[in-house]
């Protein structure tokens, strides 16, 4: 017997056709769950659907998996109305209907216990259209089940949490990836149809650039049963509120099976958030379902503005190129200010790559004031950070004292100081490592800068050997055993054929410096 | 000043239940002056936003092995000179290392990134090789990370 049947057990299901649907959709009837009651359920098996509302019914197809170009998606016509779960911030309960969404609360950026924390209250909704729609019910599968509170931000600006074409950028979907890692979370256990709470954001941005951000929500519902993780996770379909992705909803997937009792808010959680399918818009039958929008109208969720925390150090970023980045956790984005006080997206860089091309390409970094958690923020206004380059780099403007290995620069607010960096001498005749230093009263940054060339196994000529050595590493990313930045020659901090084009290219090559 | 080590630890971001500490590469950097610890590797980093995660890292001088300085998150860095560290850190050590200690002024915590953490070492701790390692008390239980040894700069 599946969860899902298990569930059903609790309810009395009816095979109801609604007629104006072309799929002829199931619906779900458990009259003592008014949560649950009238829930979009498979035609086919009668399970309940565990999809945020608007998303489409997203299928794999012969492959069995999902993403792939054979995925059967569905629509309902009942699909957006289809609500559970909502979350109100800036409050911890309410009496009554709903409130409608308000002004988002602002949250600062910083680790647990430091920062200003977010409160929140999630409830469960009578989610079927008709009398009754979105009011606040008791429904008994909700009973003390763990709800996961998620805050997603709008890293590009551009008003809408996830990969969209709505912002009128039909190239920035690697960027909008990002959006789709929760910058918060937290675990609360509901009681009478609410839970809540608190939590804390990793995210923010200085003032000019704060993040606006959206929370959602998520449970399985019950009952619990001794069999399924032990009688501590409920073992029955997931519930959410709107949110930028599918979620994968397989316990098994996203739960850690070594759970030593309940779920405790204040306990390490054992769940991880996985996108079950990263959403394409430029699917017709998926178009801009899953985009989230930061204040238009979407019911089950609500906002918060998050501040970056107090300075904790200079480092430096740079705006990155949609073409060639990659979601990494080496490479966070946040958001920033550029010369001019306008908003800009942020690579915060944990390492960078310069072209070995002498003076052929250069590249433009931002040093910059940053939090704990590397957003940016404001320093002390007139403070000094001195830049010292190591190794082949060069630093070619500002340039106020005819040093390319060393600049002064002052720091009067969050917009930071443009630095343009570049290596000596011609193409391929550096060494592969260098780095910028970032001194500054009481403190020390550094940056490594990867300079690679294509003889990446220093034989001294570009040849088929080194194409076999990125081969050997195919797919091994920054952060991974293996990984080695030699190798990774787009600099997009991961090993692939692109690097492997690269060594092609300059086939035959002498490189005199290893 | 550059060293490296590199231990075979994956780095991770996930959240088990169970403690997963682990450090992957350590690198310091500055002679003379502040001087810049990088630990690359497993810490919970999100468990940093979403509890009171009490990780706590330990950098122990292992010349004579016995000064360190704590790293709390929350609380700011200790230092303090612990014999019972001379063998290494173990479980059985952390129980007195978290009763003592004296307050640093410049040592801190500058960066929680998901799989780096990046601090700055007391002006005092002394230069040559050292040891690094996480530690969290959990449910009443020490769980430490391996070590992973460098060699640091002088101070100011």
């Amino acid at each position: 017997m599946t969860r899902h049947q298990r569930v059903a057990l609790l309810c009395v299901l009816a095979a109801s056709c609604i007629a104006a649907d072309p799929e002829c959709a199931r619906i779900f009837e458990a009259e003592g769950d008014l949560m649950l009651h009238r829930d979009i359920a498979d035609p086919e098996t009668g399970e309940l659907l565990e999809l945020p509302p608007f998303a489409p019914w997203v299928q794999p197809g012969a492959d069995g998996r999902l993403g792939t170009g054979d995925d059967e998606v569905r629509s309902f016509a009942f699909l957006p109305a289809d609500i559970d779960l909502i979350v109100r911030t800036g409050l911890r309960s309410f009496s009554g209907p709903v409130p409608v969404r308000s002004r988002p609360p602002d949250v600062v950026a910083e680790p647990f216990g430091e920062g200003t924390p977010l409160e929140f209250v999630v409830a469960a909704v009578n989610g079927y259209p008709g009398p009754g729609w979105l009011e606040p019910t008791d429904p008994p599968s909700l009973e003390g089940s763990p709800v996961l509170v998620m805050a997603f931000a709008d890293l590009d600006g551009d008003g809408a949490i996830g990969i969209t074409l709505s912002d009128g950028d039909p190239f920035d979907a690697s960027l909008e990836g990002a959006e789709l890692e929760p910058v918060g979370r937290r675990l609360a256990i509901a009681s009478g149809g609410r839970a809540s709470g608190e939590f804390f954001v990793s995210a923010g941005g200085p003032p000019g650039a704060e993040l606006d951000l959206i929370v959602g929500a998520a449970a399985f519902t019950g009952p619990f049963d001794p069999g399924h993780f032990g009688g501590e996770v409920p073992s029955g379909p997931m519930v959410m509120t709107r949110l930028p992705f599918l979620p994968e909803t397989d316990p098994n997937e996203v739960i850690d099976g070594n759970l030593p009792g309940p779920a405790d808010p204040f306990g390490l959680a054992g769940v991880e958030v996985k996108q079950a399918l990263e959403p394409d818009p430029t699917v017709p039958d998926i178009g801009e379902s899953f985009t989230v929008p930061v204040h238009g109208i979407a019911p089950s969720i609500d906002g918060a503005r998050a501040h970056s925390g107090a300075f904790a150090r200079f480092g430096l970023v740079a705006e990155p190129a949609a073409s060639s980045y990659r979601d990494l956790a080496s490479r966070p984005l946040r958001p920033g200010l550029d010369s001019s006080g306008d908003r800009v997206l942020f690579e915060v860089l944990q390492h960078a790559f310069v072209d070995d091309d002498g003076s052929a390409s250069a590249r433009v970094l931002r040093v910059v004031a940053l939090d704990r958690f590397g957003n940016v923020t404001t320093p002390s206004p007139g403070s000094t950070v001195t830049v010292v380059a190591d190794g082949p780099v060069r630093i070619t403007s500002p340039d106020g004292d005819g040093n390319p290995a060393r600049e002064v620069v002052v720091l009067s607010n969050a917009r930071g100081i443009a630095l343009t960096i570049d290596d000596g001498g011609g193409a391929f005749d550096d060494s592969n490592l260098g780095g910028l230093s970032l001194e500054y009263a009481g403190g020390l940054s550094q940056l490594p800068i990867w300079l690679p060339d294509p003889d990446v196994d220093d034989s001294g000529e570009v040849d088929g050997a080194d194409v076999a050595l990125a081969q050997s590493l195919d797919r091994l990313e920054v952060g991974d055993p293996g990984y080695d930045f030699q190798v990774d020659l787009t600099g997009d901090g991961r090993i692939d054929e692109d690097d492997v084009v690269r060594i092609l290219a300059n086939d035959g090559l002498i490189v005199s410096i290893p | 000043m550059i060293a490296v080590a590199v231990l075979l630890a994956p780095p991770g971001a996930t959240t088990p239940t169970d403690p997963t500490l682990a450090i992957a590469a350590v690198a310091t950097h500055g002679d003379g002056g502040p001087r810049l610890l990088r630990i690359d590797g497993s810490f919970q980093a999100l468990d940093l936003v979403q509890l009171a995660w009490p990780l706590q890292i330990v950098v122990r001088e292992t010349t004579v092995g016995t000064g360190y300085v704590r790293y709390d998150v929350v609380t700011g860095p200790v230092t303090g000179n612990a014999p019972a560290l001379a063998d290494g850190l173990d479980a059985a050590d952390v129980p007195g290392l978290l009763a003592s200690g004296n307050p640093s002024p410049d040592g801190a915590v500058v960066f929680l990134g998901v799989t780096r953490l990046e601090l700055l070492l007391p002006a005092t701790f002394p230069a040559g090789p050292a040891e690094v390692q996480f530690f969290v008390v959990d449910e009443g239980e020490a769980v430490l990370s391996n070590p992973a040894a460098v060699v640091v700069g002088s101070g100011s």
